[in-house]
């Protein structure tokens, strides 16, 4: 299988990046499927507080911490790497990535490369698809809409919405539930990935005693974004292989 | 594991009786000498919580926090019977809750006994909901409840699929009609149906008097439909207490 770089970022912070990254991991564990994570929040990290076991943090600044993602990635027996990359520097790492020539690599087959852009309900948030679309050349670019709250990501206004995602031709559309804020929190306590919080364990793989209506939370939205990820074929991408007929946008 | 069960008294439409079952579900096992802990989610007319002010909680089953109070302690296990009394307001919230929660598997790894009483009224769509949600709870025993009261739907609706369909449920009770004159006697919340079977009869506050005992004829027809309720009530739930230990023994 060829090497996988997923890279999970946004220029914006407060959109849900970590989230969404966690909720990759939880997916791609619920298919039995192996991946290493980097985590960017450097130095403190925070992904890596729920699932310490795959996370590196890493900063993703300076040129040895990109080659410790990308120089592994042919020697790594783990073919899929995810990067949740902090608040403000997407489009820092992608520039810094096309310098070292990942891209290349990229283009001539020797990595697959995955981009979820993680967008917010604002215009700065829609601004960011015009700087990072290109990287994908429209290909495995995911415009991933975090209804973080009550939002329509302008779709009550024909005009706006089009300006920004019509320029987003052949980005795939995932769109993320919004999770109820006591099950947020409860899980952000227990410092556990969704699913060990559904399955009511703690860190360390021990029952725990958290709410039965808050387990049922999580699982019903982290289901919606399972059923959104297959919808898209994100499995078949990650894993190098052809994606289903049913995902598109 | 010794099962303990959960009562949970439910109807699509209102009028048809659920608080008054609750309460007398609730006052039979106190007769039986238990201390039931009961759940009112009628936040508008609070009946059930206040014939017992002091075991009863009151949900809100539009707050999350609420939500947690109540499903979080049916799951827990206890020593001592729920009762849960589902306003028809919250019907479609409580079960969709109910089973997007997984909780009728959970309680019962915990042994926890989730038994759902459906009281049928004339409306059609009674008898539609009814089989959808006997179909979507078919690990949980399901009592069909009759209340004599309500009267039978028309014609049409008898004929219906559905109806004959769901009235061909083996766990079925009735509840017999009481006299309209003492049935609001009844609907007093001070007046505790268990006390008032009591020899001599107990439990009204001092200084509150009931119509029930005003009269020979009001107490004896009051008394005998008790009784009659009582008899039904226990037989319900010795039947669904036979099916729980069946069900434990049952090979996997």
């Amino acid at each position: 299988m060829k090497p996988t770089v997923l890279i999970v970022g946004a220029d914006k912070g407060g959109v849900g990046k970590t989230t969404i990254t966690r909720t990759v991991l939880d997916y791609l564990a619920s298919k039995n499927t192996l991946a290493r994570a980097f985590d960017t929040e450097f130095p403190r990290g925070t992904l890596k507080r729920f699932h310490p076991d795959v996370t590196t943090v890493v900063d993703i600044t300076a040129v040895s911490d990109q080659m410790k993602i990308v120089d592994t990635l042919n020697t790594s027996e783990v073919k899929i790497s995810l990067i949740d990359i902090r608040a403000g520097l997407l489009s820092h790492t992608l520039k810094a990535f096309t310098d070292i020539g990942f891209f290349d690599a990229v283009n001539a087959g020797e990595f697959n490369f995955l981009l979820f852009h993680i967008l917010g309900p604002s215009i700065a948030s829609l601004d960011e698809i015009n700087e990072v679309m290109p990287y994908t050349n429209g290909k495995n670019y995911f415009a991933v809409k975090n209804f973080v709250n009550e939002t329509s990501f302008f779709e009550w206004d024909p005009a706006i919405y089009e300006s920004y995602f019509k320029k987003a031709r052949g980005a795939l559309d995932v769109n993320i539930p919004k999770l109820n804020e006591m099950a947020f929190e409860q899980v952000e306590l227990a410092g556990v990935p969704f699913s060990t919080f559904v399955k009511n364990k703690n860190s360390q793989g021990h029952n725990a005693k958290y709410s039965l209506v808050l387990r049922g939370y999580v699982r019903t939205w982290l289901n919606q974004i399972f059923d959104e990820y297959d919808r898209v074929s994100l499995h078949e991408r990650l894993t190098d292989r052809a994606p289903s007929a049913r995902s598109g946008r | 594991m010794p099962k303990n069960f959960t009562y949970i008294v439910s109807s699509l439409h209102g009028r048809a009786g659920k608080t008054l079952l609750a309460r007398l579900i609730a006052d039979y096992l106190i007769l039986r000498g238990e201390s039931p802990d009961l759940f009112d989610t009628d936040t508008v007319e609070k009946k059930l919580s206040g014939c017992f002010p002091s075991s009863a909680t009151l949900i809100d089953l539009d707050k999350v926090i609420n939500q947690m109070q109540l499903f979080d302690t049916l799951v827990a296990p206890a020593s001592a019977p729920r009762v849960v009394d589902v306003t028809h307001r919250s019907f479609s919230k409580f079960f969709h809750l109910m089973e997007e929660i997984g909780y009728a598997e959970e309680a019962r790894e915990r042994g926890n006994e989730p038994v759902i009483f459906y009281l049928l009224n004339r409306e059609a769509d009674t008898y539609t909901r009814g089989l959808s949600l006997r179909e979507h709870f078919k690990d949980c025993s399901f009592v069909l409840v009759d209340n004599e009261a309500n009267g039978r739907p028309e014609r049409a609706v008898q004929l219906s699929v559905d109806y004959m369909t769901l009235m061909r449920h083996d766990l079925q009770m009735k509840l017999p009609a009481l006299d309209p004159m003492f049935a609001t006697v009844i609907e007093d919340p001070y007046l505790s149906l268990s006390g008032f079977m009591q020899d001599p009869p107990a439990g009204m506050p001092p200084g509150k008097v009931s119509l029930a005992y005003m009269s020979l004829e009001a107490r004896n027809a009051i008394r005998g439909w008790l009784k009659q309720v009582n008899g039904e009530i226990g037989r319900l739930l010795e039947m669904v207490r036979l099916r729980a230990e069946m069900m434990l023994r049952r090979p996997l």
